[in-house]
């Protein structure tokens, strides 16, 4: 999936905005992530339960990404990003 | 400038909270915690010079269209859009609007009426975000987010569940004494331990009941009344690149206490934004009444202060937007000495709390006002 850095001070940030928090800037680069590690996770319930996990990335941003099944903190999860704006994980 | 002299809360009301309101609109409601309010006042209706509108469900109507709909003349007229942190919001424009001259009785006004799907099409649309990164998750609202900020919090403060049971559990005590709370039963330690999750950790103790309903507040020119001795804000305070605590409230705290010359301990009731019990442990900290130990805050003093005494949105119910005032009206009411079975004896100072408009994993919003009958 992508995350955007700001070219002219190189911080990262999901989802996207117009300015760099840090510097101002806005001007954006897509910035490549392919895996995270499990901060939390939950199972809206009832029915068929959504796992959605709170992902951490290399670069400290922090995903919301829907996982295919329960996993627990500190697991690892390769990233990908679908048609529709969904971050999902899995192991990897 | 921390002065807010010449300004005075002179009265307030609750339209009462429904899970179901069939044939209800929120028009209707608005109109009801108006007409409420002057009676309350007691003043006319051609008094009121300033309106300030906070609801989610009235576009495609806005303020503007409130005050024709209620036949006033305004000389000052906004909308907000804080959600959680409206009350506090529009309690702030119109006392500077006031004490500028440029209105001089003020109806802050919020109410939200949900019929079926609505409230899922609200927090689908919430913002962008929440369209475009969250909705997509099947995330079904902020429930699974502050689930998620919970586990962290209670793992960051050595906090089991029956910490925030126990908020859940002080504010259903209060609730019962209060005609008006949707949720009145008593609420065991044993049933929300019982109660099956809805994101875990949390079960449906843990989430506001959504209702239809309205609340109102009248400020007026004048030191006749309830006032404002200190106020906070602070939106978008960690560019929303933190845990989610601490709030903003722990960058308002210094100065709100120092303007108000008075500190936690001497306010005689408190209301907390409860979008979540772990949100209600978090401002109370972070506004200096946990002492830097949450867990032993808990144990020792939570269920010894008067916060939320109306039971709070957990247990009364969040009327959408109208949740944003509801904590304050209940302040007004306990100051006014009008809060019958759950009157805190006495009670003469508050500070109440707004909180929220989540950007994809928490609250953006946070303010604060101490009142002084």
């Amino acid at each position: 999936m992508m995350l955007r850095a700001c070219i002219a001070c190189g911080h990262t940030v999901f989802p996207a905005r117009l300015r760099c928090p840090r510097c101002g800037g806005t001007a954006w680069r897509d910035d490549p992530c392919y895996t995270g590690v499990i901060e939390a996770v939950t199972a809206i319930q009832p029915a068929d339960p959504v796992h959605l996990a709170t992902v951490r990335t290399a670069h400290h941003v922090r995903l919301i990404v829907r996982l295919a099944s329960a996993m627990t903190p500190g697991a690892s999860v390769a990233l990908h990003e679908a048609g529709d704006g969904a971050v999902w994980g899995q192991l990897g | 400038m921390a002065d807010y002299s010449g300004v005075a809360i002179i009265g307030c009301a609750e339209v009462p909270y429904q899970r179901r309101r069939p044939g209800g609109s929120t028009l209707a409601l608005l109109a009801d915690a108006f007409q409420r309010a002057i009676a309350h006042a007691g003043i006319d209706a051609a008094e009121v010079d300033g309106l300030a509108v906070a609801s989610f469900t009235l576009p495609p109507d806005h303020a503007i269209d409130v005050a024709w709909q209620l036949g006033l003349t305004l000389r000052w007229c906004m909308d907000d859009a804080l959600g959680g942190a409206s009350g506090i919001d529009m309690l702030q424009h119109a006392a500077r609007a006031i004490q500028a001259g440029d209105a001089h009785t003020v109806m802050i006004l919020s109410a939200d009426h949900f019929e079926a799907d609505d409230f899922k099409h609200l927090v689908d649309t919430y913002n962008r975000t929440a369209r475009d990164r969250l909705a997509p998750l099947g995330f079904g609202g902020p429930n699974a987010l502050f689930a998620m900020v919970t586990q962290r919090y209670a793992a960051a403060h050595g906090l089991e569940r029956t910490d925030f049971a126990a908020v859940a559990l002080a504010q259903r005590d209060w609730a019962m004494r209060n005609p008006n709370a949707v949720y009145r039963s008593e609420l065991t330690l044993d049933e929300y331990l019982a109660a099956p999750f809805v994101a875990e950790p949390l079960c449906r103790y843990d989430c506001v009941p959504v209702v239809s309903g309205a609340d109102a507040v009248v400020l007026r020119a004048g030191r006749d009344g309830i006032k404002i001795a200190a106020l906070g804000t602070r939106y978008n305070g960690d560019q929303q690149e933190g845990d989610g605590w601490p709030t903003g409230l722990a960058a308002i705290a210094p100065a709100l206490w120092r303007d108000a010359g008075a500190g936690p301990e001497e306010m005689d009731v408190v209301s907390v934004y409860d979008d979540y019990p772990v949100m209600v442990l978090a401002q109370l900290d972070d506004l200096g009444f946990a002492g830097g130990d949450v867990a032993r805050f808990v144990a020792e003093r939570l269920g010894r202060l008067a916060v939320n005494t109306s039971g709070g949105q957990l247990s009364a119910g969040q009327a959408g937007a109208a949740g944003g005032l509801h904590g304050l009206v209940e302040a007004i009411v306990q100051l006014r000495d009008e809060a019958g079975a759950r009157q805190v004896p006495g009670a003469s100072r508050a500070v109440v709390t707004g909180y929220g408009m989540v950007q994809y994993r928490y609250g953006m919003c946070a303010n604060a006002v101490v009142l002084q009958a």
